[in-house]
């Protein structure tokens, strides 16, 4: 029997950590399906490493791993893409996006002739992001003037600025004093993170945007995955698949209880239609582009992530 | 596997090698029994992420303000103030020691900083008051303890960074715990004095003197107070507020002409040369802490602890030996760094607040600095009072133990740390 | 040729720690340049963390070889003044050949290591890892070379230890 490591973000604890729930079912499942020819052994807490640490593990031996945004993003800029703003209605285009899209099939082989490691499964991790803000109801861009927003990474001070806000970069752990004393008036993450870092106790509106849909990354080395035999790849992916199946299941009912939990906790929750939601896309299309541009990004890569998701190549 | 690295650590250490290199020693030797083929990445690659945080900056730039001070000669305003506060009390150069201490702390994020910038003064100016030098150099070294339980605190930051728990967080709730432990250091110097009746020097001070020492001293008193109220409001970053600080600093000296661009420049020098020291034991331990997360084991700890995972105080006991009795024996930065990984997630698992662990952890830390044989503050306290460091082993543990004594009080009051930063929640 | 060996130890500690004190006065820079734009401007600068931190690697492995000379690394130098003076020299030599062995032993490595992550862009500044990471085999190549000048004796020592 082969034994495989498997790292990832977040506390072992199915209460708070969709990905762990996900590694969990995984784990049992490819255990049974092999016949326990191959096990995995659970990396939770980024204890092997921060996200490029663990890639580089990845890419240099037999290890799996999930990674989010910051850990493909530093080898691959194109998964950008893939984050382009207001691209998605709810969960099933996201799916269908990854699952059955043309982009993220070239965005796959690419990486793993860049990297060999190979994209193995889109796992959500808490919905989509919303923004929340302690300022005002926001429901159109308009709405943003004059707010001062947490940025994580550069694209989301792009966004922020097309809104004419501003971002300023804050890490995860100061967010809560930050929201509470003003030095930022809101944020975006997925509703887990807000009940994660109690940010509903210092931010009154929750605006559900449905920004960017919340996803991480299971890869793996190409090199171990191709030298295992063939009825354990098999079984691999299959578990992998059914894993995946489950997790969104119940990552999917769960936000709409976690949207309640915020409600009951006291935020006023803002639904979009899709009129409004088209207008922060207009707006924040554009400039996300330019962004895209400024990063090097081959706009075959933009073209082919839009046709996808079944919307029209913006104009710039 | 932790056998190995645990004799070659302390061999090396023996064999009076730097710290990092014994731990760098120490760490290829754990790779042999991990896989020797992950040493050409997983060395350099750790070595790199252990003092790749943003939060750890905020170390040299404590530092550097801290040694400004001491060039501004705002260390000097800040002791004679506490000398007019309580110095014509019985014992009063005993309790303006410890007061100092607390002034300093404010600014300052180290102990051994404390006893080397204070010591060199105030020991010989207690022998003068027919303090014991032994009592004298025990009480210094001791009173010293309050720097990294009010904030700043460098090994609170190293804490927040393992944990991500919040710093501002823990430096509102290591205020309380500083002012007791000053308070019992105090205490136990106002028994001395009475014990052996030492005479009473000068009177109380009139307002007049008073307003005129604080308004002397107000520049450097406003330095904590930035920083205590941007960490808390979050106004900025504990490591923004250390840069803030130390450009206050040098703006004050400036102005009040007590500061020259060579000080500057000196002081720069001498940070740099503490932060190299430091962040080079932070790296080198973070290679071991990856083997023992490889190897699985806090897990296996947090297994060995279910039995008592229903009583957090017995838990919260046994961290503390364990901590006390590493510390005793090894360097306090890599004691911390290689202990919280281990420690920490049993203490969570336990239902224990990670916010008064975090108190908890820093100053059973600290108290071993106090502790024979390898305090640090101890070697440094003995140097300057020219005390023979065997008679400091002795006179030391009376003060040990009050500290342990506050510990206890945080382990059994959970209040004493969280009230605070409950407040500002 | 003695001489030229001191000489040249002399110049190459002044040289690190001159630069080292430089870097370190570039973070304060960034940093109080972030708190003035996140004032001032609305948003700090998204690369202002990463700069941050990539000065202080510098800062800290540029200076270790010069802070090793100096003999400020935190270490306990109780045996060396129990031994007699031949075992004395032994163990100075065995802790001047350790330490002259793992620092070119890790500049090797590290620089093998930094070149085989450069197809990792960073985050805030957009550049190469390669680049940041070169800070260690550049800090161990020096810590080898001005230990190798400084020669198979003890080291001084500070005033903690007496
Ligand atoms: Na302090
Ligand atoms: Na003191």
């Amino acid at each position: 029997a082969t034994t495989v490591n498997l790292s990832y973000n977040g506390a072992p604890d199915p209460q708070k950590n969709a990905v762990h729930v996900f590694a969990q079912t995984l784990k049992e499942l490819v255990e049974e399906k092999t016949q326990g020819e191959l096990k995995i052994t659970l990396y939770p807490n980024s204890m092997l490493g921060d996200e490029e640490a663990r890639m580089e593990q990845t890419m240099a031996a037999a290890n799996l791993n999930i990674a989010s945004f910051s850990g493909i993003s530093p080898l691959a800029p194109e998964i950008f893409v893939s984050a382009i703003p207001f691209m998605f209605s709810g969960f099933e285009p996201a799916r269908h996006f990854f699952d059955g899209g043309e982009y993220w099939k070239a965005l796959s082989e690419a990486f793993r002739e860049r990297t060999g490691v190979e994209m193995l499964a889109v796992v959500e991790e808490g919905g989509f992001l919303a923004f929340t803000n302690s300022k005002k109801a926001i429901r159109t861009p308009d709405d943003f003037k004059g707010l001062r927003f947490r940025a994580m990474d550069p694209s989301q001070v792009a966004l922020y600025e097309s809104f004419g806000a501003t971002g300023t970069p804050i890490p995860w752990t100061e967010v809560y004093m930050a929201l509470r004393t003003g030095v930022a008036d809101g944020q975006m993450n997925p509703p887990m993170y807000i009940i994660l870092g109690s940010l509903y106790e210092v931010q009154k509106y929750l605006t559900l945007a449905n920004i960017q849909y919340s996803d991480q990354f299971l890869v793996g080395n190409a090199a171990f995955l191709d030298s295992l035999s063939e009825p354990v790849r098999a079984a691999f992916h299959e578990a992998v698949r059914e894993a995946n199946q489950k997790a969104r299941t119940e990552n999917e009912r769960d936000v709409e209880s976690r949207i309640q939990y915020l409600a009951d906790k006291g935020m006023e929750v803002i639904h979009l239609t899709d009129e409004e939601r088209a207008a922060f896309r207009t707006k924040a299309q554009p400039s996300y582009m330019n962004w895209l541009h400024a990063q090097g990004i081959d706009r075959k890569w933009i073209d082919m992530a839009l046709k996808d998701a079944g919307l029209e190549p913006v104009k710039e | 596997m932790l056998i190995a690295i645990i004799l070659t650590f302390l061999i090396h250490v023996f064999l009076g090698l730097p710290l990092f290199l014994a731990l760098l020693s120490s760490a290829v030797v754990g790779f042999f029994f991990i896989d020797p083929a992950m040493i050409p990445r997983m060395m350099p690659q750790q070595f790199y992420g252990g003092i790749n945080a943003f939060s750890l900056m905020a170390i040299p730039l404590f530092i550097l303000a801290g040694n400004l001070m001491n060039a501004a000669g705002m260390t000097d305003q800040l002791m004679r103030l506490a000398r007019l506060l309580v110095g014509h009390l019985r014992g009063g150069i005993g309790h303006v020691n410890v007061l100092s201490s607390v002034f300093f702390a404010g600014v300052n994020g180290s102990a051994v900083a404390d006893t080397s910038a204070l010591g060199p003064l105030l020991v010989p100016a207690m022998r003068k008051e027919g303090y014991d030098k032994a009592f004298a150099a025990g009480l210094t070294a001791a009173s010293s303890l309050v720097g990294p339980i009010i904030p700043p605190s460098i090994f609170m930051i190293l804490y927040a960074s393992l944990t991500n728990v919040s710093v501002g967080s823990l430096f509102l709730a290591g205020v309380i715990p500083g002012f007791v432990i000053a308070a019992a250091f105090m205490a136990m110097n106002g028994w001395y004095a009475w014990r052996h009746q030492l005479p009473r020097n000068g009177r109380a001070p009139t307002l007049k003197e008073l307003s005129a020492a604080v308004v002397q001293a107000v520049p450097a008193l406003v330095a904590p107070v930035i920083i205590v109220l941007g960490i808390v409001m979050g106004l900025v970053t504990p490591t923004e507020s250390g840069g803030l600080i130390a450009l206050y600093v040098v703006i004050c000296g400036v102005l009040q002409r007590r500061l020259r661009l060579r000080d500057v420049w000196a002081s720069l020098t001498e940070t740099v040369r503490l932060t190299s020291a430091i962040f080079l034991i932070m790296a080198a331990s973070a290679t071991i802490s990856w083997q023992l997360s490889y190897a699985q084991v806090p897990a296996q700890l947090t297994t060995l602890f279910t039995p008592f995972l229903d009583s957090p105080l017995l838990i919260l006991l046994l961290l503390s030996l364990i901590i006390f009795t590493v510390g005793m024996f090894m360097e306090e930065v890599s004691a911390l760094m290689l202990l919280t990984p281990i420690l920490v997630p049993v203490a969570l698992a336990a239902g224990i607040d990670p916010v008064q662990l975090g108190v908890i952890v820093t100053l059973n830390i600290t108290i071993a600095l106090i502790t024979p044989p390898m305090g640090a503050c101890l070697h440094v306290a003995a140097a300057v009072s020219k005390l023979e460091i065997t008679a400091l082993f002795r006179s030391i543990w009376p003060f040990v133990l009050v500290a342990l004594g506050v510990l206890g009080l945080l382990i059994v009051f959970p209040p004493l740390t969280l009230w605070l930063p409950g407040l500002f929640a | 040729m003695h001489t030229l060996r001191e000489c040249l130890l002399r110049y190459s500690r002044a040289v690190t720690i001159t630069v080292a004190a430089l870097l370190l006065l570039g973070n304060l820079a960034v940093i109080l340049y972030g708190v003035f734009m996140r004032y001032l401007a609305g948003g700090a600068p998204i690369w202002m963390d990463e700069l941050s931190r990539f000065l202080i690697i510098s800062t800290v492995m540029l200076a270790a070889g010069a802070v090793w000379v100096e003999g400020i690394h935190m270490r306990v130098a109780l045996i060396e003044r129990l031994l007699p003076a031949p075992a004395g020299r032994l163990l100075a030599f065995y802790q001047w050949v350790l330490t002259v062995v793992l620092a070119f032993a890790a500049a090797w490595i590290c620089w093998r290591y930094a070149q085989s992550v450069a197809m990792f862009r960073t985050m805030g500044l957009g550049i190469s890892r390669s680049i940041p990471v070169m800070a260690m085999p550049i800090g161990f190549a020096l810590l080898g070379w001005q230990a190798l000048l400084y020669g198979p004796r003890f080291l001084p020592l500070q005033e903690e230890d007496i």
